[in-house]
This record gives C-alpha cells, sequence and structure tokens, in this order.
C-alpha cells in the first residue's frame, strides 16, 4: 500500500496549495531529501554535471523518474546517483530505448559523447570486478 | 536490422542520394538516421507499436543557415519534414511525424536564447529553449520575470506556444505572448512576421500585429514553414501571490462550481487557467491503479471513494491563485473568497508568495517547471502511455455536467477509468478527457483507440470540437470542422499548395495534406 511521506508531500506539490505544502513551504525538499540520501562518495565533477543538465528533469529529488523506482524498488535505490548496481551497457540501453514511462532519448537531446559522461558518472561507484 | 521507411514518391536510391546530400552539406552529426536513431523519435506512448509513423532519421539544424539548406535539398528531392522544437509534444505524438518515412527537423540544438529585456519583459529564443533551461538563465542572472510553465515543463517554450499549450499564471494562454516569429518558409525563404517585417523595427517583441496583415497563428498547429526565432512575453514578478488547492466532495459539485469560476473569470477577478480536475487527476501522478484496485473494469465508485478519503481530496479538486500589487492581491482574494463564502464548508486554504521566497513548491503556479505530472503515464502498470481528448465548451456549469455524464459512461462502458479535467481559461472550458493505458495490453490500447473516436463522433453531435489533437487523430479531428464541406480545410489547401508546392514540410499536419499526398489521406 502507499506509504506516507514523500507520496504525500509530492502530491501535496502537485497540488499546489495544500495543507500538506503549507507545512513544507520553508524547505519543501527536505523531506525528500531524508528519504533519498544523496552518497557521500558523491563527486562534483563534469560528469555529474552532464547527469543533473539531461537526467534531472526526472532523476533528482522530486523527479519522476525518482519517485517511480522509489515506488519499484525502495527510497534506497530511488535515486540513480546513489546506485552501485547499473551496468554500463543498460544504462545505454534505457537511454536510448526508454523504459515503462520513461521516453528513449534521442542523440540530438543526449550525444553519444555526453551518455559516455552520464554512464561514467551512474557506474562510478560500482564495486570493481 | 531493418530499414527506413521510404516516404512516398522515393525509392531506396534515391532516399539514400537525398540524405547523403543532406549529410554532405550539414555535417554527419547533425543527420541521425540509424535505426536506434529512427526508434528514439517513435512516439514514446503510441497506441500500439508506433511504427506507422517511424521517421526515416532525423535533422538536427544549429543554424538559420542549417534550416534552409535542409529545406533546399527537401524539396529537390520531395523529401517530407516534420519540424519539432525539442519533441516533447508527450500525448500528441511526442517527435513523430503522422506520415512514416518524413525526416523529423529537431531544432533541439537550436537553443540559445537570444536576449531577455528586463526592462520590458520579453525574449528572444530559438525553438530549442527548453523551460529549464530559460527557468535557469532567469534564476541565475536574477531577472524577475515568470514563464509561463505547462505540465510537462520538459518541453519548449516557443514548441508549446505554437501547439497552444497552456500555462497556469495570468500568461497561460502561451500561444497569445508570441510576440513576431521568424519563419524558413517551404520556399527556403527568410520572413519575420508583425514589426520584425521592418529590418532592425525596435519595437517588434512590443506589439503583435504589425502592419497589414498578421501571419502569427498561421504557423500555430500548421504546415506552412519552419520556425527558427521567436519573441514571447515573460510576466513581471508579482509583489504578492497567493494560491489554493481547494477540493469539492461531491460529483454534482461542479455545476456550480464551474459557474462561478467561468464567473470569476470573465470578470478578471481570477485571470489565470484554473484546473479542475476529479480524484484522479492527483492519485494517478503519484499510484498505481493496482494500488487500489485490481478487479476487471473502471474503478467502482466505492474505491474512487476510498482514494479520495486516502489523499483526502474531493471528488473533484482544483487550483486557484492570485497575482498582483499587494491590494490588488489582497482584493482579488477577498473578492474569491465572498463568491465561495457559501459553497465551501471549510475557508479557502491560501499559501502567500513574496519575492525571494522558494516558488518550487508551487511549481507551475508559480512558473517553475516540472516533469512529475507525467508519472501518470504508471497508473495502469507496464509501459504506459496517456492520450487526451479536449474539445472547447462554453463555459457552461450546466453544459460542463452533460459533457461529464456522457464521457463517463462511454469510458466505464469500454472498461476504462474515467480521469477528466475541466480547465477554465478565460472564456471557455478545455475538457481534457484523459485516457491511461498499458502499451503492451493490446486489448486495451485497442479501447483507448476506439474510445478516442467514440467521443470524437460524440462531441461533434454535441457541437463540440477538439483544441489539439494526437498524431492518429489528426484527419479525423479536422473532419469534424466541417462548415460548408469543409471550407477551411480547402483555403488551408489552397495555402498550403501555393507556399509549398512540393508539399515538404509536415504532410499531414492538423489534417492538412499537400496535392500530391492528398489522395492518400486516412479516411
Amino acid at each position: 500500500m502507499i506509504k506516507a511521506g514523500p507520496i504525500a508531500l509530492a502530491l501535496g506539490l502537485l497540488a499546489a496549495g495544500s495543507a500538506a505544502l503549507a507545512q513544507n513551504a520553508a524547505d519543501p525538499t527536505a523531506r525528500a531529501r531524508a528519504d533519498f540520501p544523496v552518497s557521500a562518495a558523491i563527486s562534483r565533477s563534469p560528469d555529474e554535471a552532464v547527469f543533473r543538465a539531461r537526467c534531472g528533469y526526472c532523476h533528482l529529488e522530486m523527479g519522476f523518474g525518482t519517485l517511480t523506482l522509489m515506488k519499484a524498488q525502495g527510497p534506497v535505490k530511488a535515486l540513480l546517483a546513489n546506485r552501485t548496481d547499473l551496468e554500463g551497457d543498460y544504462v545505454r540501453a534505457v537511454v536510448r530505448s526508454g523504459l515503462l514511462g520513461m521516453p528513449a532519448i534521442t542523440r540530438a537531446e543526449v550525444t553519444d559523447g555526453e551518455l559516455d559522461a552520464i554512464v561514467r558518472y551512474l557506474t562510478r561507484n560500482n564495486p570493481r570486478k | 536490422m531493418s530499414d527506413a521507411p521510404l516516404p512516398p514518391g522515393l525509392d531506396r536510391a534515391s532516399f539514400d542520394k537525398a540524405l547523403g546530400e543532406l549529410r554532405k552539406t550539414l555535417g554527419d552529426d547533425k543527420v541521425l538516421a540509424t535505426e536506434l536513431d529512427r526508434q528514439t523519435y517513435l512516439d514514446p506512448y503510441a497506441l500500439g507499436t508506433g511504427l506507422d509513423h517511424e521517421s526515416c532519421g532525423a535533422l538536427t539544424p544549429t543554424s538559420v543557415e542549417d534550416v534552409q539548406a535542409i529545406v533546399g535539398i527537401a524539396n529537390a528531392h520531395k523529401l517530407p519534414l516534420w519540424p519539432v522544437a525539442r519533441g516533447k509534444n508527450l500525448g500528441y505524438g511526442a517527435a513523430a511525424p503522422v506520415l512514416a518515412g518524413t525526416a523529423v527537423v529537431d531544432m533541439t540544438r537550436m537553443n540559445r536564447i537570444l536576449d531577455v529585456d528586463t526592462e520590458f519583459a520579453h525574449c528572444t529564443i530559438e525553438p530549442g529553449v527548453g523551460f529549464y533551461q530559460m527557468d535557469e538563465h532567469l534564476t541565475a542572472n536574477r531577472i524577475p520575470l515568470w514563464m509561463s510553465v505547462p505540465a510537462n515543463g520538459w518541453g519548449s517554450l516557443v514548441g508549446n506556444a505554437l501547439e497552444r499549450g497552456i500555462g497556469y499564471t495570468p500568461y497561460g494562454d502561451n500561444t497569445s505572448k508570441l510576440c513576431g516569429l521568424e519563419v524558413v518558409m517551404p520556399d527556403g525563404k527568410l520572413v519575420r512576421t508583425g514589426l520584425g517585417a521592418m529590418d532592425g523595427n525596435k519595437a517588434w517583441a512590443n506589439y503583435q500585429y504589425g502592419f497589414g496583415t498578421s501571419w502569427d497563428q498561421m504557423f500555430a498547429q500548421s504546415n506552412f514553414g519552419i520556425v527558427t526565432k521567436a519573441n514571447m512575453w515573460l510576466m513581471p514578478e508579482p509583489e504578492l501571490s497567493f494560491h489554493a488547492l481547494v477540493n469539492l466532495p461531491r460529483m454534482e459539485d461542479i455545476v456550480w462550481a464551474m459557474d462561478v469560476l467561468a464567473k470569476l473569470r470573465l470578470s478578471g477577478v481570477v485571470d489565470h487557467n484554473v484546473v479542475f480536475g476529479n480524484y484522479l487527476h492527483d492519485a494517478s501522478a503519484m499510484t498505481t491503479r493496482a494500488d487500489w484496485y485490481d478487479g476487471p473494469g473502471p474503478i467502482p465508485d466505492d474505491v474512487a471513494e476510498k482514494i479520495q478519503k486516502k489523499f483526502n481530496v474531493g471528488w473533484w479538486t482544483f487550483h486557484i491563485s492570485v497575482y498582483g500589487d499587494e491590494p490588488v492581491a489582497m482584493a482579488k482574494k477577498g473578492l474569491i473568497d465572498a463568491a465561495f463564502k457559501d459553497k465551501l464548508a471549510t475557508p479557502i486554504p491560501w499559501v502567500p508568495l513574496r519575492p525571494g521566497e522558494p516558488r518550487e513548491p508551487l511549481a507551475v503556479a508559480a512558473g517553475k517547471p516540472f516533469v512529475l505530472p507525467l508519472a501518470v503515464v504508471n497508473w495502469m502498470g507496464g509501459r504506459g502511455g496517456h492520450i487526451g481528448f479536449s474539445p472547447i465548451l462554453p463555459p457552461s456549469g450546466k453544459l460542463a455536467w452533460e459533457a461529464f455524464l456522457r464521457r463517463k459512461k462511454r469510458f466505464e462502458a469500454m472498461g476504462l477509468d474515467y480521469y477528466s479535467s475541466f480547465t477554465v481559461g478565460h472564456r471557455h472550458i478545455a475538457n481534457v478527457n484523459m485516457i491511461l493505458y498499458d502499451r503492451d495490453d493490446a486489448e486495451m490500447t485497442k479501447k483507448a483507440h476506439d474510445l478516442f473516436v467514440q467521443m470524437i463522433g460524440d462531441a461533434r453531435e454535441e457541437g463540440y470540437g477538439e483544441y489539439r489533437t494526437h498524431i492518429d487523430f489528426m484527419d479525423a479531428v479536422s473532419k469534424t470542422y466541417d462548415f460548408n464541406g469543409g471550407a477551411l480545410m480547402r483555403l488551408n489547401e489552397a495555402v498550403k499548395d501555393t507556399l509549398d508546392p512540393n508539399g515538404i514540410i509536415a504532410p499531414g499536419k492538423n489534417g492538412i495534406w499537400p496535392a500530391r499526398l492528398r489522395k492518400g489521406r486516412v479516411a
């Protein structure tokens, strides 16, 4: 069933002006951040910048992709930036083919070079094989 | 491995020759024509595979000269082109063309913000400029101007305005905020509309009509040219705004609520598009159907009540705001409170917003881009999609109620969940009937398709027509505009044949086909 918390908050965000929103207006992302810990190993790199610019619409704290993943795989795996289990080829396939409700991304929007950067970023903390 | 679909009249050799010329002229990196590229330009929410609208690839110009070169080569080879701004027309076909084998002209990389005039509140931008990009620009430069942002903020300001998308601030009739376009015509010539027709005119972005005939709307939802630049008006940040979400418990409440809201809109007390949706509007964005109900057929009313209780929402919810200098905003808020005083059990829960305070929580109501509402596609589970049937109604509670009853019955008879919003414009209601489906469920997508066709017929019978539609239905909807034997379409076709004799720009867009392809029109 539905967990309260982030979902209720996000609903408040959608429903601009709700009581939930009023309570959280000072820092709307505070609750979400608590539920989506950003890995301490995060590096402020050019690769991360590409990820944020190209994937951030949906894959930052309050994004469509993050909330979809939270529901499917739980809060730890919801933020792509935290993942250590994404293979590069899998990332490439999802970006170019789409996945469930996520549209495929064209090479006009994310160039092959940018996709390389995104793959480097999302696999940076993977365990060495 | 499959070959690119060919446009009508081209064989493999002539197509390859056209593509070769494009590569030579533009450079390889601007011609995206691998099988994988074509796949990325399919409609992600198609009713079916989407292959009936598969492009032959995409061209990605970075300059006006590139666009002119593309148009020149397309004319020489009769290669049809489908211009898109950022290709995020989700629910309407996204970047996919009507006619299979058409080349997408993807303007994503023409994304320069050429000017933002902070004193007179307008910008000059290319079609690839996205809402997030503009938001970053305004924020980083501390420019106190607001955009009008649609429910899906992933797309382009210019593209959205040209498709007559809407936003939720007082500037929300987006197409009316275009003030002068630069267009590459089907013969490759560059035209500027409005006052921009005078080279160097200093007031191009300040006055819409220009001298004599005014052409801006000719390039909206049409196929008469490729827009390469536009001026758009931005809203000065208000000194004060108030925002509220209001719940109405009973489905019958739509009757009085539409009448009250319509009056407030007409008088100018409320000066933004009011989104008024049923409970699925919020529930479908945050949860999936399986959270509530796993039985067959549409969600029963008692389960719907459970959803409403869980989210503390009514049968209907609407979002209302006021904007302005402090005395104006306070006075408007007072008038709205008075209009609803005897109708609501509790006072309207207003949330104030002043400059410097975070606008993000209010999202589109405060001009901040947002993509979260796209989550509705998850509702049915699986590979989700959405498509909206959106007729325009007069702003009447009685007429809205009648439309509501008939559409709800149609959804339920088809076994689909009824999801609807009645967006109150200045003098109309845009009634978006949203069909949510699982693309991998062939029976469900067929039902969604059939329901859409049924609603086109129902609405025509009632005397209503859609304001915008999906690429699957452009012919069918254009045929409902049938006065005097379809005289408007004959006019469109006369214009099309004169300006675009080779029929290269967006064949089939909004039902307008060039002469050479008119016979192939879908019945």
